[in-house]
């Protein structure tokens, strides 16, 4: 059984870790790839500050929320091993900043210790009157791809750096099962008028003194289009660009002005801080995830794929819950083929 | 034209050797000359204060070590509330409070990085001279200066005689382990784990009565492993280094008053501000507010006349 994953960002990695993990002893014959014109640190996943938390308002798929929490939940579970660093993986609390009240988010159980902010703490955010306060996980994306990278070498997963034209050359190749994380390029395999990038600007200051992540909103403009300040393991990420459309891949000086007035202007003692990069990244915006399967037909060939792509900005947030799924579907895949040796682990 | 003058020679030119820039006062109008002695975070904190609140003074720091080489310099910085068995809880929860709303102004500020040296460049630019020197006996800043401040921590043991006083060892670790962005404190403090600003504290020790001021690696390895216990992630942290430093523990707590020392005819206000413990940085900002005000009153109190001169 030959299972092809393309794309190597987090949803791809995962994904087939995943499926690696739970169904390599019941499928002697899995023979697993991943297929991907971009690695690490090139893909889009590398440039997410990559906090775990979840937009604001309720997913149009209810899922999601499951899918969300399942992802903190695993990662909240690793947060305190010895291999959390080298997992890219950190606990860290911060505020959401607001003009005005709003309803708490779905997901406020799920974050550790949230609280509305007291007037004392606002004191601290002269241009905004309410917020919140939690502790959540950042999980850095270049240190987690790469634990990844070596979780799925180490199980014999091999990696082909190769742009994909069509799902057809895949399944001629030999590939029974397609998991298509593409991103925000899966509508050159197929079209997806849903499917548009989110551009986002960052730059990655050195500026260790910041222990907290400083995410401002104005929920009329959209997400991300405000300034955020979120510290990650040997840098903290600056940013607050979101420009749906706009497929550019270069860094706008424009942006990054926007971003830095903003960000020095949130938290001043960022003016002494040091620019080590600036990126420009795309987010796969959709209005909901596409997780699920389709039966592709060439000629004489029956192809199974898996789509998961359309993440928007939370695919770190969200992609083990999405891992879990695509599993399951692949399960699926494995009973009707009657391809299972026992039954599937319970998931 | 300033005289020389018998009474300086009374008490010894030797002792006045050292203090050639410090000029008499022969006039009631003329600055207070006040000799803060110790350089840690109660000294300078306490010489800020005082630059700030008593008009018309001038102000010496005297210490024999100064920053990277004081108490100060070793301790995380992790503002904890104490308890000092002579100091009422109201006036605890005071400095505790003050402390915390200065240092929380300064971090908000661009200065934030620099707080370390922060009040070491504001004594300068308010024109607080820094002087190197080890007193042996607080008479020795007499006649020279009016007022002593006597912020010496465990040197209070030998200056203000105070038996009492003992150090607490404290030993801890510098790792770097960029990912650990929470403090960790186990129930007593015994094991702790503070980010600072780049690298991370692990601790620590509290030993009685110990001077010993060199590492030991039996208890680093012990430090380490009490850390990881609580915070396994820490299994990955580098070493940086080790650091030792002795707390300067008095049993009441602080000593924050006014002792008029006498010898013949001659008298030396001296505002204790000395035996902080393990409550050092925590409190420093209030307690050198405190000591500022008994310094304010020692200088409205009646002045003892000074000898006039033969010119």
């Amino acid at each position: 059984m030959r299972v092809v994953v393309i794309g190597a960002g987090v949803i791809g990695l995962s994904s087939a870790l995943c499926i690696h993990e739970r169904y390599h002893s019941v499928l002697p014959s899995l023979d697993m790839r991943v297929y991907a014109d971009r690695f690490t640190p090139l893909t889009n996943t590398d440039v997410a500050a990559g906090l775990c938390q979840p937009y604001l308002s309720d997913p149009k798929n209810p899922q999601e929320a499951d899918w969300n929490r399942q992802t903190f939940d695993h990662l909240l579970s690793r947060v305190h091993s010895p291999n959390a660093a080298n997992m890219g993986l950190a606990l860290v609390s911060g505020y959401n900043l607001f003009h005005e009240p709003i309803p708490d988010p779905y997901w406020k159980n799920t974050v550790l210790g949230f609280r509305t902010l007291t007037s004392r703490d606002l004191g601290m955010f002269p241009d905004y009157s309410y917020g919140w306060f939690n502790t959540s996980l950042i999980v850095e994306g270049s240190r987690y791809l790469q634990w990844l990278t070596e979780r799925l070498t180490e199980r014999g997963v091999k990696f082909f750096q190769r742009k994909v034209e069509s799902f057809e050359e895949v399944a001629r190749g030999g590939a029974d099962v397609i998991i298509n994380c593409t991103g925000v390029w899966a509508g050159s395999l197929q079209p997806d008028p849903l499917l548009q990038p989110g551009r986002g600007q960052i730059i990655k200051v050195d500026a260790p003194w910041m222990k907290h992540f400083i995410i401002t909103h104005e929920p009329e403009k959209g997400i991300y289009k405000s300034p955020y300040i979120i510290p990650g393991i040997q840098s903290v990420t600056l940013g607050g660009i979101f420009q749906l459309g706009n497929w550019s891949e270069l860094n706008n000086t424009q942006d990054h002005n926007t971003i830095w007035e903003g960000c020095c202007r949130l938290e001043p003692t960022l003016k002494e801080a040091k620019i080590v990069a600036e990126l420009t990244g795309l987010r796969p915006v959709r209005p909901q995830i596409r997780l699920e399967r389709e039966q592709l037909r060439f000629a004489s060939l029956n192809t199974e794929v898996i789509h998961n792509y359309g993440h928007g900005g939370y695919g770190l947030t969200i992609h083990w819950g999405c891992a879990l799924e695509a599993a399951k579907l692949f399960g699926q895949v494995l009973e009707e083929r009657k391809l299972l040796r026992m039954p599937p682990p319970h998931l | 034209i300033r005289p020389t003058t018998h009474w300086e020679t009374s008490v010894g030119a030797r002792a006045f050797s050292g203090f050639q820039d410090c000029f008499f006062r022969d006039r009631p109008m003329d600055p207070v000359r006040i000799a803060v002695v110790g350089a840690g975070v109660v000294g300078l904190s306490t010489a800020v204060c005082i630059s700030k609140s008593v008009p018309r003074c001038s102000i010496t720091v005297i210490s024999d070590k100064f920053t990277p080489e004081t108490t100060s310099d070793v301790a995380a910085g992790m503002l904890i509330p104490h308890v000092y068995p002579d100091t009422p809880i109201p006036t605890l929860k005071r400095w505790f409070r003050e402390t915390f709303d200065h240092l929380f102004a300064i971090a908000s500020s661009a200065d934030a990085e620099d707080a370390g040296v922060h009040l070491v460049s504001g004594l300068k630019r308010n024109g607080v001279l820094i002087l190197t020197r080890r007193i042996a006996d607080l008479w020795e800043l007499h006649p020279s200066f009016d007022i002593v401040v006597n912020c010496s921590g465990l040197g209070s043991r030998q200056l203000a005689r105070d038996s009492e006083m003992f150090p607490v060892r404290g030993q801890l670790l510098t790792v770097k382990a960029p990912w650990v962005k929470h403090f960790i404190r186990d129930g007593s403090g015994l094991t702790y784990i503070y980010p600072g600003t780049s690298d991370v504290i692990l601790g620590g020790t509290r030993q009685e009565g110990d001077w010993d001021l060199s590492p030991d690696a039996e208890i680093s390895r012990d430090i380490f492993s009490r850390c990881c216990a609580l915070e396994p992630s820490l299994h990955g942290a580098s070493y940086v280094r080790e650091k030792v430093g002795l707390r300067p523990f008095r049993p009441a707590g602080v000593r924050l008053q006014v002792e008029l020392l006498a010898q013949d005819s001659q008298k030396l206000p001296v505002v204790h501000n000395y035996g902080h413990g393990s409550g050092g940085i925590s409190v420093h900002w209030g307690t050198a507010l405190e000591a500022a005000r008994l310094v304010s009153e020692c200088v409205q109190a009646p002045r003892t006349p000074t000898p006039k001169s033969n010119l």
